[in-house]
């Protein structure tokens, strides 16, 4: 079978990007020392979690054991205590010998479980859990399989179509996965653009609460400065497939006519900011507020040498000011969610079911 | 490194000689699942966090591929979660019109050989990604590659297969330099 040429591979990914590889000593030795501050935290977490949760269970044991032993020293006392009664004509019932099962000695995980899972429902759900499973928990499952009954529908889902759910899976579905298209922060839907964020709804409500006059003047200033996400060069985009805001060159790559036009753009919206700010210094509604952050993250792209990473800081206060704009433009329909729009249950299960261990 | 039974008694010692032998290697691999540095970086981090709390260290069979089993499986939970931002770009393209004189297209074409066909094998689908860079770069063989990556053989090799052709249709001309 014709394969590829292992060592040009290996030569051209070593020399093309392996090569920027930022791992080093100073790297190693925070990431050791990160180790050791989850640990500290995880424990401290742990003993506080842990102590929270024995007090509050032993609280709940005692006032069980009080209420239970004054339940029966009153059962007691209504029952006629005379021991010679007459029973003839009914079946004499021996006395049985109450004997206590002995309990097999309790496993890591459910002691841990019964300490953390303080809502009777989850502990009686966990206790269902086959075995396998239940050890894949670790203090941060149980505590949101605690807290999060759609977490517990979800491995209860997971546990019907798979024999075992490890780690990963778990932690899969213990959070809430949008639908596809409601990841981000902009989620252009075609005929409809979706806007998510707590603070995009909060915005958008106090912009409907302005006069006339002032939400003029926003729509103007903005279809100036605001619709476009880049200055509109190719080399600026930003390459497919990647998490976050970077350009496609580096620095050095990029033409000076390019660079020139990066400052002109800046100075180009904070001319305009400053117009919207003018008459409301001291307004301090979410939409101005937002506005003053924008003035200040410009300001200090500008206020910089600029380089690589002022560029990407550029590259996302442009991303953030093209939603914003877009928001209360509305080119076309936009709905603004507090909360992305999520998959039911019986999706993110078969989702995770369908992925690696 | 695989003798590990002294590790509780000295934890930090072989964890410390983990990071020193794997470190680099993993954050390679992590990158070639989310191509950016600093996720690469966040996901080892987690990679060692893990592999420090887990108790049965001393049992693992063969660490390396261990490791490269809980960076993938790390990686790809990242993915899952921000697999919209592909959306996001793809979405936020389309705003802003292009300068026809330098598209990254372009850009592309003049970089070298090297580089279009490291760039190649970073924009495979993830599924053929990983079988690539395990199998060429990672020197692993088709049964180690599934153990790591849970898969069938059988598997590995379909995927392993379709990689190359995807690679191949990607480089038409130069295709001859690349295989043997």
């Amino acid at each position: 079978m014709i394969g590829l040429n292992k060592e040009r591979i290996k030569k051209a990914l070593n020399d093309e990007i392996f090569a920027q590889n930022p791992f080093d000593e100073n790297m190693k030795e925070q990431m050791f020392s990160k180790i050791y501050f989850s640990e500290e935290k995880i424990s401290s977490k742990n003993r506080y979690r842990l102590v929270f949760h024995s007090i509050l269970t032993l609280s709940v044991g005692v006032v069980i054991g009080i209420g239970g032993f004054l339940f029966l020293a009153n059962t007691k006392d209504s029952q006629n205590p005379n021991l010679d009664q007459d029973y003839s004509g009914k079946e004499i019932v021996e006395d049985r010998k109450v004997t206590v099962p002995n309990e097999e000695p309790k496993d890591e995980t459910i002691r841990l479980a019964e300490q953390i899972l303080t809502n009777p429902v989850a502990l009686e759900a966990f206790l269902l859990i086959p075995k396998e499973t239940q050890h894949h928990f670790n203090e941060s499952l149980l505590f949101q399989y605690n807290q999060n009954a759609k977490f517990r529908e979800k491995v209860a889902l997971g546990i019907k179509k798979a024999k075992n759910l490890s780690v990963y899976k778990l932690e899969g579905l213990s959070y809430e996965m949008p639908q596809n298209g409601f990841q981000a922060d902009f989620n252009d839907h075609g005929e409809i653009v979706y806007i998510v964020g707590e603070v995009w709804v909060k915005i958008k409500g106090e912009f409907h609460t302005l006069d006339h006059d002032r939400k003029e003047q926003l729509t103007d200033v903005l279809s100036e400065i605001g619709r476009e996400f880049v200055t509109g060069n190719g080399e600026l985009a930003t390459p497919d497939n990647q998490g976050v805001f970077k350009a496609s060159v580096t620095w050095s790559e990029v033409p000076e006519d390019v660079k020139l036009r990066i400052q002109n753009d800046i100075e180009k919206k904070l001319n305009g900011i400053k117009t919207l700010l003018e008459n409301d210094q001291d307004n301090q509604t979410y939409l101005y507020n937002e506005l003053r952050d924008f003035e200040s993250r410009y300001k200090k792209v500008l206020n910089q040498e600029l380089t690589m990473e002022s560029f990407v800081e550029y590259l996302g206060v442009n991303f953030q000011f093209f939603i914003f704009s877009y928001m209360l433009l509305e080119p076309r329909p936009v709905e603004v969610l507090a909360e992305p729009k999520y998959r039911t249950n019986e999706e993110q299960v078969d989702i995770v079911l369908s992925g690696p261990r | 490194m695989n003798n590990l039974q002294p590790f509780e008694a000295n934890r930090d010692f072989y964890m410390k000689n983990i990071m020193n032998q794997y470190g680099r290697s993993l954050m390679n691999f992590a990158y070639t699942y989310v191509k950016d540095w600093s996720l690469a970086e966040d996901i080892i981090q987690e990679v060692f966090i893990s592999v420090y709390r887990y108790s049965e260290l001393k049992q693992v069979h063969s660490l390396k591929s261990w490791l490269y089993m809980i960076t993938s499986n790390k990686c790809k939970d990242f993915l899952r979660k921000s697999y919209v931002k592909n959306d996001i770009l793809a979405g936020i393209r389309g705003y802003f019109w292009k300068d026809h004189h330098h598209t990254p297209e372009k850009i592309l074409l003049s970089t070298s050989k090297n580089k279009m066909i490291s760039l190649h094998i970073l924009n495979l689908p993830v599924k053929y990604r990983e079988v690539i860079i395990l199998f060429y770069y990672e020197d692993l063989s088709i049964k180690e590659i599934g153990e790591l990556l849970q898969q069938k053989e059988s598997t590995v090799k379909s995927k392993l297969l379709r990689g190359r052709e995807k690679l191949k249709l990607k480089l038409k001309t130069e295709a001859s330099d690349w295989f043997e």
